[in-house]
């Protein structure tokens, strides 16, 4: 009896790595993109050593909001394209919407329909320890030049948000600041 | 410990008694549950064992972690992705080999729970770092709990319920969001608190308390580890410092019997931990005057002196040399607040006096432990020291490789001590 629970267990372990594994590459894979216009920084922790926190300009947007109800936090973000597939985010709501232009996120309170901050979920990024400092200082170095093009590039489906990619002036970091293929 | 070394001398050499019919075996029999019971009463040493193979597993589980988290980015999405599953699968597989060979071994059974718990957080880390998930705290802990709760129940591990209790309920300041898991290890608590008295509840009780009791410290002090300087109140530190010495000298007064002593063990832990924080430079400049309802305080404190010297006056003389240390932290709390004004040369002296004062502390547990012979002191005081030095070892900046190293080193360590010192106990030496 217990060599089956034990097995069970095992398995169940295994097929929520899985699941997990699964999910987020078939957001990866048919996922719509969407661009965030990007401020990232270096943060250091002891647990995660270093890596990239993003802060994007669309968080600082003040949307409509529908305060909600009970206390449950998650709310909805609602996002529309630019004409240069930028993101806009264009109302946070409680209420679950119908389109697919849209991805879960945690508000912190909410009163007389102002809401308090909000963070985006896809905010961390992770890569080569050495390459975070450089990142960083790549993208103040781009601030300098005219009309810099730093977004990150996440893909939407189903409420779910995938990082997929960050480009500091169009350049990718998961490709350790090469250009940007041309597609 | 010379009749332990004995004892198992003579349970070896019965075989041959039996061959060469100077005995038979009912008596062969008789002789082994006579002699079987007085080994059985050293059992407690049990514990330093447990707790030594605990210690080491997370420490070698975090090395490993720390070299793969370094080659991360040299190694393809694919790649990355096995190697995610790669130690849970691990773990699983040295799990699988535990049920079959090892069911009977607590320290086994126990630190391959705390084994399976680590690498299973170590594979959602991994595929939350590939795919740049943004670490949601309470819902990856809670999910890892949840996937716990069978092993818990299949090795019977309290160090599991411990771990996976201890960081998931502070973590929810309403209990409604971690009622799954709570209610999950409820028959689990039930079981092992019928008996109040075993090593099994004593051990659980305490784990608990010191986890969820690191877990609030942790939050509430992280920025001594990140920045290396706390937020305490100089004033707070005496009134905490004289508390915890006074319960410390009830519970050797008035609670110690059948040697369970609790309160003696939550004056002993809360001294260790506010003295462990105290080796963090302070910066805050809270002083008496500024201090909030001073005067109830004032009040408290002097009646908490008086009191404390009573108990101590009373048994001083079965005092030991550790015991006198956890004395002394009020007093070095004291000549902080005398001496500190804003010079940083004072503070540099009180921050050496303080992490003196803690090595000081950790040594002289461990004295007491070999002088008593017994090792759960010994553990205590090397947990302390180790402890000092992984606090010491993160706030330096170095590489994950060097970091992960070290860990490995000092786990493999641990491990070595715990099989030296059961070796050494199996010939019934002193250490």
């Amino acid at each position: 009896m217990k060599k089956i629970a034990l097995l069970i267990a095992c398995f169940l372990q295994i097929a929520f790595l899985i699941y997990l594994i699964f999910t987020n590459q078939a957001i990866l894979k048919t996922g719509e993109q969407y661009k965030f216009k990007v401020r990232p920084i270096d943060p250091y922790n002891i647990f995660k050593g270093r890596y990239l926190t993003l802060a994007f300009e669309e968080e600082q947007a003040n949307p409509i909001y529908d305060c909600p109800k009970n206390s449950n936090n998650k709310s909805f973000a609602i996002i529309t394209k630019d004409k240069n597939d930028f993101a806009q985010l264009q109302k946070i709501t409680n209420i679950k919407p119908k389109e697919n232009n849209y991805f879960e996120l945690k508000t912190n309170y909410c009163q007389h329909k102002i809401l308090g901050n909000f963070k985006f979920p896809f905010n961390e990024f992770y890569l080569q320890e050495t390459m975070a400092k450089k990142t960083e200082e790549d993208y103040k170095e781009s601030l300098k030049i005219k009309n810099n093009n730093s977004y990150a590039l996440v893909r939407i489906q189903g409420g779910k948000a995938v990082l997929e990619d960050l480009y500091i002036n169009d350049k990718s970091v998961n490709n350790n600041l090469q250009e940007k293929p041309k597609i | 410990m010379k009749d332990i070394k004995q004892i198992n001398w003579l349970l070896k050499e019965l075989p041959n008694l039996v061959k060469v019919g100077i005995l038979n075996e009912d008596k062969v029999k008789e002789i082994e549950n006579h002699y079987k019971l007085q080994l059985e009463s050293h059992k407690p040493l049990n514990l330093a064992f447990i707790i030594f193979a605990i210690i080491g597993v997370i420490f070698i589980g975090g090395g490993i972690l720390s070299i793969i988290a370094f080659n991360w980015s040299a190694i393809n999405k694919e790649f990355k992705t096995v190697l995610a599953l790669l130690p849970t699968l691990i773990a699983q597989l040295i799990g699988w080999f535990v049920f079959k060979k090892k069911m009977e071994s607590i320290a086994w059974r126990e630190s391959m729970s705390v084994f399976l718990f680590i690498c299973l957080a170590a594979s959602i880390t991994l595929i939350g770092q590939i795919y740049h998930l943004a670490s949601d705290y309470s819902s990856f802990i809670l999910s890892l709990g949840l996937m716990s709760l069978p092993i818990i129940y299949i090795f019977r591990s309290s160090a599991l319920v411990a771990l996976s209790s201890g960081f998931i309920i502070p973590c929810f300041s309403n209990i409604e969001n971690s009622i799954i898991f709570v209610i999950g290890i409820c028959p689990f608590l039930y079981k092992v608190f019928q008996n109040k008295y075993s090593p099994s509840s004593y051990f659980l009780s305490i784990a608990m308390s010191v986890l969820w009791l690191f877990n609030e410290m942790f939050w509430t002090f992280s920025s001594c580890v990140d920045h290396n300087y706390c937020e305490i109140n100089k004033f707070g530190k005496i009134i905490n410092g004289i508390c915890f010495v006074f319960l410390f000298f009830v519970g050797t007064l008035y609670f110690n019997d059948n040697k369970k002593h609790p309160l003696r063990i939550i004056g002993a832990l809360g001294l260790f931990f506010t003295s462990y924080l105290s080796v963090f430079k302070s910066t805050q400049i809270s002083n008496i005057s500024n201090y909030p309802a001073i005067s109830f305080n004032i009040v408290f404190l002097i009646l908490m002196v008086i009191g404390t010297i009573y108990l101590i006056k009373t048994v001083s003389s079965d005092l030991f040399i550790s015991e006198w240390c956890l004395l002394v932290y009020p007093i070095v709390a004291l000549i902080e607040i005398l001496i500190i004004k804003s010079s940083s040369t004072q503070s540099f002296l009180i921050s050496t006096l303080y992490n003196l004062y803690f090595l000081l502390l950790a040594v002289s547990i461990i004295i007491k432990g070999n002088n008593t012979k017994e090792l759960n002191i010994i553990a205590t005081g090397s947990f302390l020291i180790t402890l000092y030095i992984i606090t010491k070892f993160i706030s330096i900046q170095s590489d994950l490789i060097t970091k992960g190293l070290i860990c490995i080193l000092i786990g493999a360590c641990f491990l070595g001590f715990n099989f030296y010192m059961k070796k050494t106990i199996e010939r019934g030496e002193k250490i």
